[in-house]
């Protein structure tokens, strides 16, 4: 059955590493020398003059997303955990968290004047 | 720990047993899906192509291996080594072999669904590092897919825990041979699982962070050589451990049943959720990545909620 203290996990974690470390290994012995040439250190863009600088990240995309996943992962981590609670607290925590979804539903009217404060202020 | 322990670990039904099992489920996935569009599929290496996985494996391994210049060195050749590590670290907390994992504790459910958002962010950091369009490209659109299906996945998950008290998935796995299978009592949750197991997994309809024709490979397009070899062996242990997690949480657990030993249940019950994952990948085309998210959040979280009320008020508990 389950027991109290999970010490086989970590030491179960180490074997992966170390199988992955030796696949790791008798794949450096198993290939060739590798040789260094300007075109092969280049990086992937279909042969042909890829661009200098780096690819930028759309935080904005991010931002909105992480919000709406950061409330309902609390929802998701209350509902999980309920069955220890009593009867109707997940509930009030689950409806506490949904209305303020609602509130960020509001706020989003006028989202892009508050994110570019937020992100130039 | 004696020497038993030991070799559970690292022989049956630990490592060794798992790559194999990995290997032999990407055979039937690459079999399955070419059968369905009337093709052969893997034909050559063993019978009916068998060994062609393995033989796959050390052809990537035996090739160059490249590093470009431009690539964050240290963390583009540690992100495959730790792709390949967690899935099969998250395999000793399911049931395999007997009626309880090696590594059981109270709370593995949320180890799972831990390691199932650690390997996304692998994913991301491995498209970072790549210093690529495409690669930081992939790797944005996977980031962004985790936050749309983590919610509903986690909801799924917890459905299983609220009804069987426990959230240990060798408990709830053991609690269904005293009940119905979970499947015919929660199957809206069922659904979902399957739903986001495949956006997880990046098969088909949810593959827009590595799609190839697009975007050359994603998120691993500069990746080469052994370091392939081992994120492709990664991904094959991620389609064991969503099988064996779908099996333990819903198709009735992980047990001995009658005469039967439990790993006999288990390759059955996992074959037949594989055999389920090719099909649906052969059904669908590749939903845009707008596509995807406002689909999750506006269609999947409220379903994944209404089984959850469903549970709480006392349906599909059994």
């Amino acid at each position: 059955m389950t027991s109290g203290i999970p010490y086989i996990l970590p030491v179960v974690f180490v074997a992966s590493i170390l199988t992955a470390l030796l696949i790791y290994s008798l794949g450096g012995r198993l290939a060739p020398k590798s040789t260094q040439t300007k075109e092969k250190n280049a990086p992937y863009s279909c042969g042909e003059q890829g661009p200098v600088n780096e690819a930028k990240i759309d935080l904005e995309r991010f931002l909105t997303f992480a919000i709406y996943f950061l409330i309902f992962d609390v929802v998701a981590f209350v509902t999980m955990t309920s069955f220890y609670a009593g009867d109707f607290l997940p509930v009030v925590y689950s409806a506490i968290v949904l209305a303020a979804v609602g509130m960020l539903g509001f706020a989003r009217k006028n989202y892009k004047i508050r994110q570019k404060a937020l992100l130039f202020p | 720990m004696n020497v038993f322990d030991i070799l559970q670990i690292l022989i049956f039904p630990g490592i060794l047993f798992l790559l194999l099992l990995a290997f032999f489920y990407e055979w039937i996935d690459r079999k399955t899906y070419a059968k369905a569009q009337n093709r052969y599929g893997p034909a050559t290496a063993g019978p009916a192509g068998l060994f062609q996985p393995v033989a796959d494996f050390l052809k990537l391994l035996s090739k160059e291996d490249i590093v470009p210049a431009v690539c964050d060195r240290l963390l583009f050749s540690v992100t495959p080594i730790i792709y390949l590590a967690l899935p099969l670290t998250a395999l000793f907390v399911i049931p395999i072999a007997s009626n309880s994992a090696i590594a059981a504790f109270e709370g593995d459910l949320l180890f799972v669904l831990f390691v199932f958002a650690l390997m996304i962010i692998t994913v991301f950091l491995g498209g970072w590092s790549s210093r690529n369009r495409y690669s930081t490209i992939g790797g944005v659109r996977a980031m962004l897919q985790m936050m749309s299906f983590e919610i509903p996945l986690a909801l799924a998950l917890s459905g299983p825990a609220i009804a069987a008290k426990s959230l240990s998935i060798s408990t709830i796995s053991q609690w269904q041979s005293g009940s119905t299978w979970l499947i015919l009592l929660q199957p809206i949750g069922f659904g979902v699982l399957v739903i986001c197991l495949m956006a997880e997994l990046e098969t088909a309809p949810f593959n827009i962070p590595e799609s190839e024709s697009e975007v050359v490979a994603g998120w691993r397009t500069e990746f080469s050589g052994r370091k392939l070899a081992l994120i492709r062996l990664g991904k094959n242990l991620e389609l064991v451990l969503a099988s064996a997690l779908i099996a333990a949480l819903y198709l009735g657990g992980i047990q001995d049943f009658y005469v039967i030993p439990a790993v006999v249940v288990f390759l059955i019950k996992t074959v037949l959720i594989v055999l389920l994952f090719s099909f649906l990948r052969t059904i669908f085309a590749r939903l845009r990545l707008d596509q995807t998210i406002a689909g999750m959040w506006k269609y999947l979280l409220p379903l994944a909620i209404l089984q959850i009320v469903l549970v709480e008020l006392g349906l599909g508990i059994g």
